[in-house]
């Protein structure tokens, strides 16, 4: 399966691919090196726990929120 | 995923309970959290005057909120101070979502800059500071000096009983673990919990202290209150962030334990404070007249280094 994940902010667009046909969001996070603690998830934005699984076609936003200052 | 509480559609998880909830069982476990903290800390006593220190992020707004929240149960006063450093292409942007949010609430603001205070904004120290000297310095060392300055002067001259300030349980937990390593025994009594050691300090008081960051987030997000989420381009704190990423690696490994860590702190420091109380004497500064532990406090001496650098120029 592919998901389109946007990285907020920045706006970047990326793809993942993954073998199953359903996945975690907790695993997206790992494949792309990205610590569950600073962002927020939200799918067809709606903030989602990182528990959710998602499938082909759902849309992904990760929000990063923890920033210094 | 289904919330763990009522069955509605889960939004977060909160690992350290094992449950996920719902939108509404989430804003109800967060306010209870923090309605318990005012109550336990007796953080707001009737007839305070309390100034937040506001940046327009999401923590300091959280906590004008809550405030501005309270006051229809509880008679005080409630103003909000807002420090513009001077960090160009940053601060003008969440000084505007400051003052929007205070325009909305209709609670009084004011706004007090470094160049009006000091003489110098931010990003002149930045670019006057030389890269060859033996101390190097990360702004938010002078960031936070002068800042804590301002905002501790500024509040007494407005007659303010309480400073409350949006730090969260990541940013404790952080600053902690910074003074450990460096065997700053000094800073940590200073800071935890809170007590008044002169008064030329105004108290501070830290309505989220106890609250994780994602979940600051997460609450500010669903209940849409507008903050700014930029990063300052400064914040490359070195010791900092690696603590954050040290703190959450921990944190993901064992969910709960930054909110044990600061429990135990909490517990083990009023146990040291029993032994130090006393042991921390405060002078007075030769040249600003503050409370200083040292002739000539932190900020005299940063100003002092920082106007030598910029008449060489
Ligand atoms: S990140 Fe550092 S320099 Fe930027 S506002 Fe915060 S303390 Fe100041
Ligand atoms: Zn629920
Ligand atoms: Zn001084």
């Amino acid at each position: 399966m592919k998901v389109k994940v946007k990285l907020v902010p920045g706006e970047k667009e990326v793809n993942v691919q993954f073998k199953k046909s359903k996945i975690r969001i907790m695993d997206i996070l790992e494949d792309l090196g990205i610590d569950r603690e600073t962002v927020l998830v939200l799918v067809h934005g709606e903030l989602t726990p990182e528990e959710e699984y998602v499938t082909d076609g759902d849309e992904v936003e990760i929000l990063q929120v923890i920033s210094g200052g | 995923m289904e919330c763990s509480k009522c069955g509605g559609r889960g939004v977060i998880s909160i690992r350290y309970l094992g449950q996920v909830l719902c939108k509404e069982c989430f804003f109800n476990y967060f306010q209870e959290k923090i309605r318990k903290t005012f109550v336990q800390q007796r953080l707001i006593s009737k007839n305070d005057r309390v100034a937040v220190a506001l940046s327009g992020g999401k923590d300091s707004t959280l906590t004008l909120y809550i405030l501005n929240n309270l006051r229809q149960k509880e008679k005080f006063e409630l103003f909000a101070l807002i420090v513009d450093e001077g960090i160009r292409g940053y601060r003008e942007k969440s000084i505007e979502l400051a003052v929007r949010n205070c325009e909305f609430l209709g609670v009084n603001y004011h706004i007090v800059s470094f160049k009006d205070f000091f003489g110098f904004s931010l990003d002149e120290v930045v670019n006057s500071w030389p890269d060859t000297l033996k101390e190097p310095r990360s702004p938010c060392t002078f960031c936070g000096v002068f800042r804590r300055r301002i905002l501790n002067n500024t509040a007494r001259e407005l007659n303010a009983t309480k400073i409350a300030t949006g730090h969260n349980l990541d940013d404790n937990i952080q600053t902690l673990f910074m003074n450990v390593v460096r065997g700053d025994v000094k800073s940590i009594l200073k800071s935890y919990p809170e007590r008044k050691i002169s008064k030329s300090f105004v108290k501070r008081i830290k309505p989220l202290a106890n609250i994780p960051e994602k979940e600051i987030a997460a609450y500010v997000l669903l209940k849409k209150i507008p903050v700014y989420f930029g990063e300052c381009p400064y914040s490359w704190e070195g010791m900092r962030n690696l603590m954050r990423e040290t703190i959450n690696s921990v944190e993901n490994f064992m969910p709960g334990a930054k909110i044990n860590f600061y429990n135990y702190m909490l517990n083990t420091l009023s146990l040291m404070k029993k032994r130090f109380i006393g042991k921390i004497e405060l002078k007075t500064c030769e040249i600003c007249g503050e409370p200083s532990s040292h002739d000539i406090c932190k900020a005299c001496q940063l100003v002092q280094q920082i106007n030598n650098f910029m008449k060489k120029e």
